[in-house]
């Protein structure tokens, strides 16, 4: 689906030798890491925060934590469900911090303008729009948790086994949580569009 | 089978239910249109959601990403490589945010848990307290030892059992009011109810040898407290008023009631100021004693006056409705028990001045007044009416008593059965005469001695609070250990220290043992005790209660 492309390492080196090379203090190595998860991180932050300037905010901090609790990774584990749990672990301070709902910015809709094909008939993508902004108002209604979860197995296509480890929580809290968020989901969004579930 | 669940929906859009589960989901679907939409519904909204959610800031955004986190990393001094540990020490986990939350977290728990403890503590010696005091026969009779008796009854022959006469229901009268300035009238207090903040402190009653309460808080000198005009009436729109209004002044000496709510000075009952202005309580402050005897009014006022910059719950406290008892000529009742009847937590003591204070007390709740050596009081809260209670005293044991009752020197009946009864009703007759608080004789004694002393003491307060006939005993023997080490006047009181436990034991749980043996302790103290203190009078009545034809209601 979504998965990053070389999750495991295209030039030659894998994600655990990229680890133990940082850990030694090999910065290169930490580039390396940090190129091939930009995407999936930043993504996860944009899911998460729904705004541009907070998603970059989120990447960049991520990989600085990274960076400083790179020699405590133990070496074979799966890289980037540590990386999504930092992410997550900095969208739920930043959903304490500014307790607030992450603001709607209009960045999306620029930048979704920037990518419309030039056949693309705009009212059609007005319509189209217009759910997509519902959606993602509804979904930044949820409880942090459920956005996370349903943010990690929608967007990051991570198995039940990679999210339980991401959120440091059992494999049934998962499946539990992702219910109930697709099924708050689907209700708000009923809600919205006076829809009857 | 039943429609799928949500989370049945939710696991078959992962493929994650077991092989089982997942063959019955599919069969159901098979036959289920509803399922199949509901199914279908949401694999639309996961796939509209992953495109709502989907951003892709530009190749250019990520091409430059890299080099501004390791400029990030540089700015915040992460230049240095990190370093690998093998694994996180006891001490690291400690010092994380969950090892420090889980220590934050036990110590507040502990700290909630020790302060539920002494709340409790404190509410259970209250509670204890009070079935003593207002429960059993024997309870009862511990109360009537401890409270002293006025001094007046003592030295009156009497050959009444003091069997209580039934109580007598009467609605209180008011207290008569007399001309006062307006100006004292714009500050007293209201039968208004303390708040329930206030109304629930409780606190244990503590005596001291002699069985006179002792201040759990010591109050300030009264040197300082702003007294106010003597005759201030006693309405209740005033009390309100004064209790109210803001008081400035240092505090005043005054005494206690059980639920520690400072109980102000007793009112002027008709026709009593002058005979309580001749015999002023000890504990009164000197500027109300120049003053003659002080009104309710000035009582309730100068406790607020003195309370009120301390503490606000203390002042509010000092609104409960207070009142005094005493007895038909005049004169303060002290550690009458004053209750509210079928309410436990609403009871009170009086002080020395024979006033006390009830939390949250009303119009129309009656109010039992229990003390040995009067008859019980019961009364309704009238509407307009201060609390004044008096007491009609009723025969008691006086010295004289027990004479002719048995030649003296006749041989005691030991080894006999005692009835719990017999005891109450026998020693209930001896409560010990009022006293001021005892000078302390053990100052000049040695410094093992002194120590003694205090461990002496606090094991009969403890004995006393728990009203344990076997503390008491142990209590005794460590005023035994107290005159072994003393001289003089400290022998003589501790002495009689041991004696008193001794018979409070007795009285408590009464058995041939300790019949035995506080009757030998007596003979001893009266054969060495000095014949003029008051410590031999009242050694003497007891004696006249355990001679041989008193004996018999032991048995």
């Amino acid at each position: 689906m979504n998965r990053e492309a070389g999750r495991t390492s295209d030039a030659g080196l894998d994600d655990a030798a990229l680890v133990a090379a940082s850990q030694k203090g090999d910065q290169a190595a930490f580039g390396e890491i940090v190129r091939r998860y930009q995407r999936a991180v930043h993504r996860l932050g944009w899911s998460l925060t729904r705004n541009a300037s907070d998603a970059d905010d989120l990447a960049q901090e991520t990989f600085v934590r990274a960076w400083g609790a790179i020699g405590r990774f133990e070496i074979g584990s799966p890289l980037y469900p540590w990386l999504a749990r930092i992410v997550t672990n900095l969208a739920f301070s930043l959903f304490r911090t500014r307790r607030r709902r992450p603001e709607t910015s209009i960045e999306p809709l620029v930048e979704a303008g920037h990518q419309w094909g030039t056949d693309d008939d705009p009212a059609d993508h007005t319509v189209r729009d217009e759910h997509h902004a519902m959606l993602r108002e509804c979904f930044g209604a949820l409880a942090p948790e459920h956005q996370a979860v349903l943010a990690l197995r929608v967007m990051q296509d991570l198995s039940y086994d990679e999210i339980a480890s991401t959120l440091n929580v059992p494999i049934g809290t998962v499946m539990s949580r992702l219910s109930r968020a697709r099924a708050d989901l689907k209700r708000r969004l009923a809600e919205r569009t006076g829809e009857t579930s | 089978m039943n429609h799928l669940t949500d989370e049945q929906v939710s696991a078959l859009l992962d493929l994650v239910l077991p092989a089982a589960e997942l063959a019955a989901c599919e069969a159901h679907l098979a036959g289920c249109d509803a399922c199949r939409a509901r199914l279908a519904q949401a694999a639309a909204l996961d796939e509209s959601l992953e495109k709502s959610l989907a951003h892709d800031p530009g190749e250019a955004y990520f091409e430059s990403f890299a080099d501004r986190v390791a400029a990030r990393i540089a700015a915040e001094g992460g230049g240095t490589r990190p370093v690998a540990t093998k694994s996180r020490t006891l001490w690291d986990w400690w010092r994380s945010p969950r090892g420090l939350t889980l220590a934050g977290s036990t110590a507040a728990l502990m700290l909630v848990a020790g302060l539920a403890w002494v709340r409790f503590h404190e509410q259970g010696g209250r509670v204890s307290n009070f079935r003593g005091a207002g429960g059993s026969p024997v309870g009862e009779a511990l109360d009537r030892q401890s409270a002293p008796a006025p001094a007046v009854e003592q030295a009156q022959p009497q050959a009444d059992f003091a069997v209580p006469a039934p109580e007598s229901e009467r609605v209180m009268p008011p207290v008569a009011e007399n001309a006062t300035p307006a100006k004292s009238q714009a500050a007293a207090p209201a039968l208004t109810p303390p708040s329930p903040q206030g109304s629930m402190r409780m606190q244990e009653v503590r005596r001291d040898a002699q069985g006179v309460e002792i201040r759990a808080r010591e109050e300030a000198p009264a040197a300082g407290a702003r007294t106010p005009a003597a005759g201030s009436t006693t309405t209740l729109g005033m009390m309100k008023q004064r209790a109210v209004a803001p008081a400035t002044g240092a505090p005043a000496a005054g005494v206690t009631s059980r639920d520690d709510s400072p109980t102000p000075p007793a009112a002027a009952a008709p026709g009593t100021a002058s005979k309580r202005a001749a015999a002023p309580s000890s504990n009164e402050a000197p500027a109300a004693r120049s003053l003659g005897s002080p009104s309710l009014t000035e009582g309730v006022a100068r406790v607020q006056e003195s309370q009120a910059p301390k503490d606000a719950r203390v002042s509010a406290e000092a609104l409960a409705p207070c009142g005094t008892v005493h007895d038909s000529q005049g004169r303060p009742v002290t550690g009458a028990q004053v209750m509210v009847v079928n309410d436990i937590t609403r009871s009170s003591r009086t002080g020395p001045d024979g006033s006390f204070c009830l939390p949250r007390l009303e119009r129309g709740d009656v109010l039992s007044v229990l003390r040995v050596g009067y008859e019980p009081v019961r009364l309704t809260v009238g509407e307009s009416s201060p609390l004044a209670v008096v007491m009609e005293p009723v025969g008691t044991l006086g010295p004289e008593a027990g004479k002719g009752l048995h030649p003296p020197g006749s041989p005691s009946a030991l080894g006999q059965a005692v009835t719990p009864q017999a005891a109450d009703k026998a020693l209930s007759s001896t409560a010990p005469k009022a006293s001021a608080p005892v000078p302390d004789v053990y100052a000049s004694q040695s410094l093992p001695a002194r120590n003694a002393v205090t461990v002496a003491r606090e094991s009969a307060r403890v004995a006393r609070r728990d009203r344990s006939a076997d503390a008491m005993d142990a209590a005794a023997l460590r005023w035994d250990a107290v005159a072994a080490l003393v001289t003089g006047a400290a022998l003589h009181d501790a002495r009689f220290q041991s004696l008193s436990l001794r018979r409070e034991a007795l009285s408590t749980t009464p058995t041939t043992v300790r019949l035995t043996r506080f009757d030998a302790e007596l003979r001893v103290f009266l054969a060495q005790a000095p014949k003029n203190s008051p410590e031999y009078a009242t050694a003497l009545r007891w004696k006249s209660v355990l001679e041989p034809g008193n004996k018999a209601l032991y048995r």
